[in-house]
């Protein structure tokens, strides 16, 4: 038995690669199977024929990718895209004042500040919609409130709308924006704007100067951070947005789950892929990692 | 394409051709009259064909079965009390998943992987069903209280002799409005309700239930198209009519959402199912039932076995006893749908509901009503981009 | 430089906090009124609560949420634990693009892949059900389980497992009796928060659920959109405190020293 064990300790010990690859195994495994190989699959079905009532038919046609060009279609991702980039800028804006407040003002509360701001993005947000479908309502809280001070008499239209939705993606990828600019907001070096602020500097044009620049990253970060996911949402745009706001991800689970039409959906799916990795690639190769989740630790 | 794709599925099912053949309301007039729809009541009576209690050896044979009966049905459409008093009757657990639409309820089912005992399509569905080879033929000895439904409801052309299906309930689709918004509007009593008043007056308050061929016929009709219409051209002036309603309506709601939003007032007319108007009248009294001069449609739920149903015996026991004169009516009472099953409708249904038009049609609204039939393939490519327009 | 936040400033940051606690406490407030539909204020009960303890449609679901959840979470932290390790300790050909595909299920939208795992099932002929649901679950909860323990190695101090082979002990030894010690309070925070993020999944869940198999989300969804009841008001505050509890528990025992 020991034998044994030492036989194996020595083995591995000459044999590092081995070693690596005895490790690796479970999770190679994994990695292609749950990742890779369904997104070939998906590619498979993406060049599928769609068959009537949600049949298909294991044909290859280059039609799907035909029928996305539509202007139809067009129109449905620049929603979307637009949707999502007036979320980045909202969560930019809510997110820095916040991260800014926290980084240099916080003091000895600052892990608990962070921790506050991450602390709903652990728990069901399906629910948290919700509560935003209860607050935006015409007998939600802002609209009843606004009548009882007399502001306006009638329930203005809050839900089932773009409002809605951009409140709503906003709301959700909030804490992905604040981590970054908070971590860069750190790691700022307070001696440059002191030196700033002893040459002269005004408090704005030391935040234009020298915070701004140096926070950059943070800023990159949460965007493709907020901009990835907020693209591609389903549950906002179908809790929040009505019949009026479509958008990819919803389109995409309605031509799966509605419309059936799976090669088509594929085919969508993919284009949806290759516009994410467009923005993610780059961002990785500069040594950018989806950090909010590390650095919620 | 579109042929290329229709003779793609040239070997459908007898049943499937059978559907194929355009209903138009003509023939569903016809029909309705020969299975004796316009009569002052439906039909005769019938005496309950089967004792409460079953018996131990049909007790035995759910038991064998193993221990759980697994049901696929819309959200919300039984009550409360049917399934606690079958799995006290049969001694067994009904494990019930709820889908939102047809539409959903056959992606779920393609997908292959699984395997429903009962479930409870539309009635225009059941022939789509058949030809992709999801349902099992039901046992008719094991359904003696079959007795209990209206002839008018069985060995319809979607299920020639009722080999797959029986009906659950039955239902009209056209128009909910609240009489506290709507007054004085002309168009009351008319589809133009929803599509001409709707844009001034009703403007972002406008509900759409979720199914295509539902939300589609609501504009074919308003039109004075048939509901079932070929003709491309009537259904692409329906499609820009619905794409022109669309920035004025609130949502397209799935399921049996709409009547929340006829309680609330989040909706003030909605093209909707009588039942969610009835059971919305209820909560909030303002909520009245419209059958529009240019007509509604019309559909039955029915009751089906899926193919690779693990408890066919149980099934076939369980879609029996929701054929229970009593059961039919505390279900029917419960949804707020009428019941295809006669002798509760004579016997137990409170006679405020059977006199209730919007839950029961007076003959002569009867007349107004033309039942869906399956999209025929040629035009089903129509149905499906009309559809992705109006929505993306 | 100034120690005190202008005013501003501060105003500013306790609105975004308002913004971010808003939804609950009106979650809360809702779950204990007991006008229905929400509309206004009609006195404090606790009957919403009640009901969810006599629903055995929730319950249900809430056996099938936890059947998935807790399989999920021993294997995602299993896997994670040994991801990584081999992470940290050996350098490799293609190690960048092992984390890249490691990394692709947390930053994809989940619409994509939740269809990728539903025509994988479909494709290999898998029946739908719960543990279709379950090996969805474990492909997004890895990467998670990978990175927080990843964060806690880079923390360990190699001079204790050095000593340990110094003095003798073989490499099987030394993981076994310091590094995993070590680690453990990062194994266990990393279950912790994939709990949670198994728990709450909805849309990746949407697309691979199968009979019977209809999770505590799928079943709150759709309460959502019926949602004539006010009883998901309180489904949702339990929903929503109970993980969170989870998670500052996880979050504690990963920031106690070692």
């Amino acid at each position: 038995m020991t034998s044994l064990r030492n036989r194996l300790l020595l083995y591995l010990r000459r044999h590092e690669r081995v070693k690596i690859g005895v490790l690796l195994a479970p999770t190679t495994f994994w990695v292609v199977a749950f990742t890779l190989l369904p997104i070939l699959i998906v590619l498979y079905y993406s060049f599928l024929t769609s068959g009537l009532w949600g049949m298909v038919v294991h044909e290859l046609t280059l039609d799907n990718y035909r029928e996305i060009i539509d202007p139809l279609f067009f129109k449905l991702f620049l929603r979307s895209f637009l949707l999502a980039a007036v979320t980045v800028v909202l969560c930019l804006a809510a997110g820095y004042p916040l991260a800014y407040w926290i980084a240099f003002y916080g003091g000895r509360y600052k892990p608990f500040l962070v921790f506050l701001v991450i602390l709903p993005f652990w728990s069901s947000y399906l629910v948290r919609l919700y509560a935003w479908m209860t607050i935006l309502s015409d007998h939600g809280i802002i609209n009843s409130g606004l009548q009882l001070i007399g502001l306006i008499s009638e329930p203005i239209p809050l839900l089932h709308n773009e409002f809605a939705v951009v409140v709503g993606l906003t709301y959700t990828y909030l804490p992905m924006m604040t981590l970054p600019l908070y971590a860069s907001l750190e790691r700022l070096d307070r001696r440059l704007l002191d030196a700033a602020a002893d040459l002269g500097a005004a408090p704005a044009t030391q935040f234009a100067r020298v915070t701004l620049p140096l926070t950059r990253g943070g800023i990159i970060s949460g965007s493709v951070l907020v901009f990835v996911p907020a693209i591609g949402e389903f549950l906002v745009p179908d809790l929040l947005g009505g019949a009026k706001v479509m958008m990819i991800g919803k389109f995409i689970t309605m031509k799966f789950v509605g419309l059936r039409d799976w090669p088509l959906g594929s085919a969508f799916s993919l284009l949806l892929m290759v516009l994410v990795l467009l923005v993610l690639v780059p961002y990785l190769r500069a040594g950018g990692s989806p950090k909010a989740f590390e650095e919620q630790l | 394409m579109e042929t290329e794709n229709a003779n793609r599925y040239r070997d459908v099912s007898a049943a499937r051709r059978h559907a194929r053949r355009p209903l138009t309301r003509r023939r569903f007039i016809v029909e309705a009259a020969a299975l004796g729809f316009s009569g002052s009541l439906y039909g005769q009576t019938t005496t309950p064909a089967e004792p409460l209690q079953p018996d131990s050896a049909a007790l035995r044979r759910v038991k064998r079965e193993g221990s759980t009966l697994y049901i696929y049905n819309w959200e919300d459409y039984f009550h409360p009390d049917t399934i606690p008093e079958f799995e006290q009757l049969y001694r067994t657990k009904v494990v019930y998943d709820a889908y939102p639409g047809n539409e959903h309820m056959l992606a779920k089912l393609q997908t292959g992987g699984v395997s429903y005992d009962v479930i409870f399509p539309t009635h225009s569905f059941i022939p789509i069903l058949v030809a992709q080879n999801l349902l099992s033929p039901l046992r008719r000895h094991y359904l003696p209280n079959r007795a209990n439904i209206m002839p008018r409801f069985l060995d319809t052309h979607f299920d020639p002799g009722n080999k797959y299906s029986l009906p659950y309930t039955w239902g009209m689709t056209a128009i909910g409005y609240n009489s506290k918004y709507v007054k004085e509007d002309p168009n009351l009593g008319s589809w133009a309700l929803i599509f001409d008043s709707g844009p001034q007056r009703y403007s972002g308050k406008i509900g759409f239930t979720d199914e295509r061929e539902e939300v589609i016929a609501a504009a074919l009709k308003y039109k004075g198209f048939s509901a079932n219409t070929h003709k491309e051209s009537e259904l692409r002036e329906a499609g820009k009519i619905l794409v022109n309603i669309k920035p004025h309506l609130k949502a397209f709601y799935p399921g049996t959402d709409e009547k929340k939003a006829f309680i609330t007032e989040d909706i003030v007319v909605g093209h909707s199912w009588n039942g969610e108007v009835v059971k919305a009248g209820e909560k909030n009294n303002a909520v009245k039932w419209s059958l529009p001069k240019e007509g509604g449609t019309g559909w039955y739920d029915a009751m089906v076995i899926g193919r690779q149903a693990p408890h066919k015996f149980t099934a076939h026991a369980f879609m029996n006893f929701l054929m229970r004169p009593d059961i039919a009516a505390k279900n029917s009472a419960a949804v707020g749908y009428a019941t295809p099953n006669q002798t509760a409708l004579q016997t137990i249904v409170a006679p405020e509901i059977a006199a209730n038009p919007a839950v029961y049609p007076t003959a002569k609204d009867m007349k107004k009503i033309e039942f869906l039939a399956t999209i025929p393939d040629h035009i089903l490519p129509v149905y499906s981009d009309i559809w992705t327009r109006l929505l993306s | 430089m100034n120690r005190r936040s202008p005013p501003a400033l501060t105003i500013a940051a306790i609105l975004v906090f308002c913004f971010i606690y808003a939804p609950l406490m009106v979650l809360v407030a809702y779950s204990l009124n007991t006008a229905e539909y929400g509309v206004g204020w009609g006195g404090f009960t606790l009957e919403w609560y009640r009901r969810i303890f006599e629903d055995r449609d929730i319950q249900r679901s809430l056996g099938v949420s936890l059947l998935v959840s807790i399989p999920t979470v021993l294997v995602s932290t299993a896997l994670g634990t040994v991801n990584a390790f081999a992470l940290y300790r050996f350098q490799f050909r293609g190690k960048d693009f092992y984390k890249f595909m490691l990394y692709i299920p947390l930053v994809m939208p989940s619409v994509v892949i939740g269809i990728s795992q539903l025509l994988l099932f479909v494709f290999i002929k898998k029946e739908l059900g719960i543990l279709t649901i379950i090996f969805a679950h474990i492909s997004f909860t890895v990467p998670l389980t990978t990175l927080v323990i990843l964060g806690r190695m880079q923390r360990i101090d190699r001079t204790l497992e050095d000593a340990a082979m110094d003095l003798g002990a073989d490499e099987i030894t030394t993981v076994r009796r310091v590094t995993l010690p070590l680690l453990k309070p990062g194994i266990y925070a990393a279950a912790l928060l994939a709990f949670p993020w198994s728990f709450n999944d909805f849309v990746i869940t949407y697309f691979v659920a199968g009979v019977g198999a209809s999770t505590l989300p799928i079943r709150v969804y759709s309460m959502i959109r019926l949602g004539v009841s006010p009883m998901v008001n309180a489904l949702g505050t339990l929903i929503v405190l109970i993980p969170l509890l989870l998670v500052v528990a996880g979050i504690l025992l990963e920031r106690r020293k070692i």
